[in-house]
């Protein structure tokens, strides 16, 4: 008896041990959906993210319907549409050939070393195709007629098309509206019957707020112009900073919060400045390495007389200097990397950072949950209030159980009730700067450059079959027809770098999302083929991880540096590059 | 020749070979897949890493395009440069190190000494300091976390002192200059080494300590022998292999320890030699436009070894040599 108990027990180990051998094989099935027999399958992976997979739902349904007579391989009439889980593209490649997923939308995929691999199909001739069959004559153009020639060109290898975008997205601030109202927190124009619509006060005196009593109008916003989106919002650094005490003031806490847990998004916050504060020109200079002139940083001019420079007081070098011809260090002294490391100093010295940004257990879900609890009217208990949010424009998807639970209690604090918005990035500008640039209708846009590492294409191990490849890339197709935009863009609140109509949808998105889409379809997008000098510095052109100083181990984040006083923000901007004046550019 | 009650059975030779043959069948399914993961991920794997210490792919990619020290040569570069990156994580990987083996395994001993001695409450620690070991580590570092944040700040108000936010993961130097490791936050993460560390330490000396003779034991104490003179002369020698063990691991992994600092999360500003080769493999598997940098690493993890290896190796031969023996 003791035997074979002995030996049942090692048997039933050795079925354990086996069970390690789940992971060998196919990747990423949905088993949760039943196969229907009757037809024929089309298999779609999509990267687990923030993203959320409602927007291909929502397109999948009418796919299905317009695909109900297809006649599939042995006797099949009609198409299945089944949703996997697939790896982001950077462990996915080791893998594509075991998934079977057909179409894939994944991120962290460089589209050269997929389409040279041949794990990806040429898509080419359906990307210039008119999307008139597939619309019944509604849209006459073509997917390619939807983007910009810059933005085109991301998506080809050797000349042609193999992948589309999948999304766009930014990183930033968010802020909610109704607080803002509430409070009192947005800027009044300064003299609205004169037609001036920028900020009322200055940095010296103080702003004024609108009160709904002497200032009623709202300031015209970073854009500068009245009765749009961002209205009230700061326009620059020094109203930003204004807003940011009035608030401390009223509230009584620093309103100013990202997850202590995820403090190196602190990078891509620092990355958003600094692309914001470069413009179009220097953040494409990056990309393709063209003779692209511009001036750096040489020191500043303290006319403040508090020691340190600040907005408009940096000298630049009139002549200019051939980054290409010279050494890294000059790409570094660039101003826009001063004024986003300038940003973070000034609202960690004055202290608008809220305690849970400097806490290593609260995780960027944590941060969302704060942030949502912490701009009601009243906070539950255990939430202090709290104004701005530092995180990723796809915030919103990653958040829904947090929206849920609180709408169980309170239905105005449902995700589509609740009144949140994107808060433009202010302008490295004095005010008198930023009102000229009003007068002379030259504000700079927003910048942001296009995520083209997010990727939809057709997968061609899965695709062997003429049949199954042509369903594959008439799906992938359909996905970007005006109305499947569309849903993308109201279920994700997110974008993709083409151009798309949302009228008559407006009404569906979450007012974040009507915030984010709006001031994201007024910026400047950076797109454009990187050069091969690019590619081969890629390592010394990495951006967010470059955001150390000489002197300082690049595990101490530059949050933590100001926060304890190691450096200055101009010691930090000579230091960076400082460090590159030991590199040369590979030619 | 099996014996089965009172009857001898004789076994066939083809009966026999057929028994082997079970038995080598049970022993060879048993070990057929540990032993193949071995050598895929443990043989192959670090042989592929030796080789693309001198290896540089192509951009974008994992194709070899050359053979070269430059890797060595770049990981020099960086060094000897401005970034202090790599000598702050040697130097909080030495720290770490230190502070395991001056407190944590001297501690570990004398801990488990109390257990073996049955001292008051000694049911309690072993459970306590064994906790850590059964626990899930993120559940562990979460939970110490919290403590240290939250709970130390509100035991600080019992006695009227308020602590800025984040107090003991403060990442302000403590003494020396703005490049010094030694921070608060530092502490915490080692003292958190230290305490995890007490688990299996005292499984193992509980363990041998146990071993010794319950006479010996007896005689000394016969011979008026107190608790610290039979600790030294008597347990201690007992358990001296295990603590060469002990040791000698702790020097073999001081470049390979991450300190848990994974599931600290960012924002610690700590950071060892393992961490950092961990942390830029993240960052560079998740794009392949990164993927040529993993050849530097490589090369880092070669010079790591090509330093533990014979000091690992020197230590534990001196500790053998010249260590206590129970005779």
């Amino acid at each position: 008896m003791k035997k074979l108990f002995t030996k049942l027990m090692c048997f039933v180990l050795s079925i354990a041990c086996l069970l390690t051998a789940t992971a060998c094989g196919e990747g990423g099935k949905n088993t949760g959906e039943a196969i229907d027999e009757s037809k024929t399958q089309l298999y779609v992976g999509l990267v687990s993210n923030g993203y959320g997979k409602s927007w291909l739902e929502a397109a999948e349904g009418r796919f299905q319907e317009l695909y109900k007579d297809y006649q599939g391989e042995g006797g099949k009439q009609g198409v299945q549409v089944i949703i996997d889980n697939v790896a982001y593209g950077g462990t996915l490649i080791s893998s594509i050939q075991n998934v079977r997923a057909q179409v894939i939308f994944t991120g962290e995929t460089v589209l050269n070393n997929w389409a040279s691999a041949n794990h990806m199909v040429n898509i080419d001739a359906m990307v210039k195709e008119s999307l008139s069959g597939l619309t019944n004559g509604e849209e006459t153009g073509s997917i390619e007629d939807k983007m910009t020639e810059d933005v085109r060109a991301l998506y080809k290898y050797n000349g042609e098309y193999y992948a589309l975008p999948y999304v766009t997205s930014a990183f930033g601030l968010s802020y909610d509206k109704d607080m803002f109202e509430r409070n009192k927190f947005y800027l009044a124009a300064a003299d609205p019957e004169g037609g001036d619509y920028t900020a009322s006060g200055d940095a010296t005196f103080g702003y004024d707020f609108v009160d709904g009593e002497m200032f009623t109008v709202k300031s015209s916003g970073p854009d500068g112009i009245p009765d749009t989106e961002d209205d009230g919002l700061p326009a620059t650094y020094d109203q930003f900073f204004a807003v940011c005490a009035e608030i401390k003031t009223v509230t009584g806490v620093n309103p100013i919060l990202w997850g202590g847990r995820v403090e190196d998004y602190i990078k891509s916050f620092l990355g958003a400045l600094q692309e914001n504060a470069a413009g179009k020109d220097f953040e494409a200079l990056k990309r393709t390495f063209n003779d692209v002139d511009t001036p750096f940083v040489t020191g500043y001019t303290d006319l403040n007389g508090n020691n340190k420079p600040d907005v408009g007081e940096l000298t630049l070098e009139d002549t200019v200097e051939d980054i290409v011809s010279g050494t890294p260090e000059y790409l570094w002294k660039h101003e826009s990397f001063f004024y986003a490391l300038y940003f973070l100093e000034e609202i960690i010295d004055r202290g608008y950072i809220h305690s849970g940004s400097w806490d290593n257990t609260l995780s960027h879900l944590g941060a969302q949950e704060y942030f949502l609890k912490g701009t009601v009217e009243n906070p539950p208990k255990g939430f202090d209030k709290v104004a701005m949010l530092v995180e990723g424009s796809y915030w919103e998807n990653e958040a829904t159980l947090y929206f849920n639970a609180m709408g169980r209690n309170n239905e105005e604090h449902k995700k589509e009730n609740r009144n949140l918005g994107w808060m433009p990035l202010p302008h490295p500008l004095t005010d008198e700067a930023f009102k000229d640039a009003v007068d002379n209708d030259a504000v700079p846009n927003a910048t942001y450059n296009v995520m083209d590492t997010a990727l939809g294409f057709v997968n061609p191990h899965t695709t062997t079959n003429t049949k199954q490849r042509d369903l594959a890339v008439d799906f992938l197709q359909f996905m970007y027809t005006e109305e499947a935009l569309q849903d993308f863009t109201v279920e994700t609140s997110l974008t993709r770098p083409m151009s798309y109509s949302l009228e008559g949808r407006w009404d569906e998105m979450t007012e974040f999302g009507k915030s984010y889409v709006k001031h994201f379809q007024k910026a400047d997008l950076v797109a454009g083929q990187k050069s091969e000098f690019t590619s081969k510095n890629s390592i010394i052109l990495s951006s967010y991880d470059n955001f150390y100083t000489s002197g300082i181990s690049k595990e101490k984040l530059p949050s933590r540096v100001f926060k304890d006083g190691d450096k200055t923000a101009w010691q930090y901007f000579n230091g960076m590059s400082t460090y590159y004046q030991g590199y040369s550019w590979i030619r | 020749m099996e014996n089965l009650s009172n009857v001898t059975v004789v076994k066939s030779d083809g009966q026999m070979k057929k028994q082997k043959l079970k038995t080598w069948g049970f022993y060879i399914s048993v070990v057929a897949l540990p032993l193949i993961q071995f050598c895929i991920f443990y043989i192959g794997v670090n042989f592929n890493s030796f080789f693309m210490a001198f290896q540089q792919f192509k951009p974008n990619s994992m194709v070899v395009e050359s053979w070269t020290f430059d890797n060595f040569r770049e990981l020099y570069r960086q060094w000897s440069g401005v970034d202090i990156t790599l000598k702050n994580a040697l130097k909080t990987s030495l720290f770490g190190f230190g502070v395991n083996v001056l407190l944590g395994m001297t501690s570990g001993v004398l801990f488990s000494y109390y257990i073996f001695k049955k001292m008051p409450l000694y049911s309690f620690f072993k459970i306590v300091l064994f906790m850590p070991s059964i626990i899930s580590s993120m559940v562990m570092t979460m939970a110490y976390q919290y403590f240290m944040i939250d709970g130390v700040t509100a035991i600080a108000e019992v006695f009227g002192k308020t602590l800025e936010p984040g107090y003991m993961f403060s990442t302000k130097a403590l003494i020396g200059g703005e490049s010094s490791i030694i921070t608060r936050s530092l502490l915490s993460v080692v003292i958190y080494n230290v305490w995890v560390s007490f688990g299996t330490q005292i499984l193992m000396y509980v363990g041998a300590m146990s071993g010794i003779p319950e006479g010996t034991i007896e005689a000394g104490q016969i011979d008026g022998v107190n608790a610290i003179r039979e600790f030294w002369h008597i347990v201690l020698p007992s358990v001296w292999s295990t603590f060469v063990v002990f040791l000698t691991a702790q020097i073999a992994v001081i470049f390979t320890n991450q300190m848990s600092l994974m599931n600290f999360g960012a924002g610690t500003g700590v950071n060892t030699i393992g961490y950092h080769i961990f942390k830029n493999m993240e960052r560079i598997t998740r794009k392949a436009g990164n993927y040529p940098e993993l050849t530097l690493y490589s090369a880092l993890g070669i010079a790591c070894s090509a330093i533990a290896i014979p000091i690992t190796l020197g230590v534990r031969w001196l500790l053998t040599k010249f260590g206590p023996s129970e005779e």
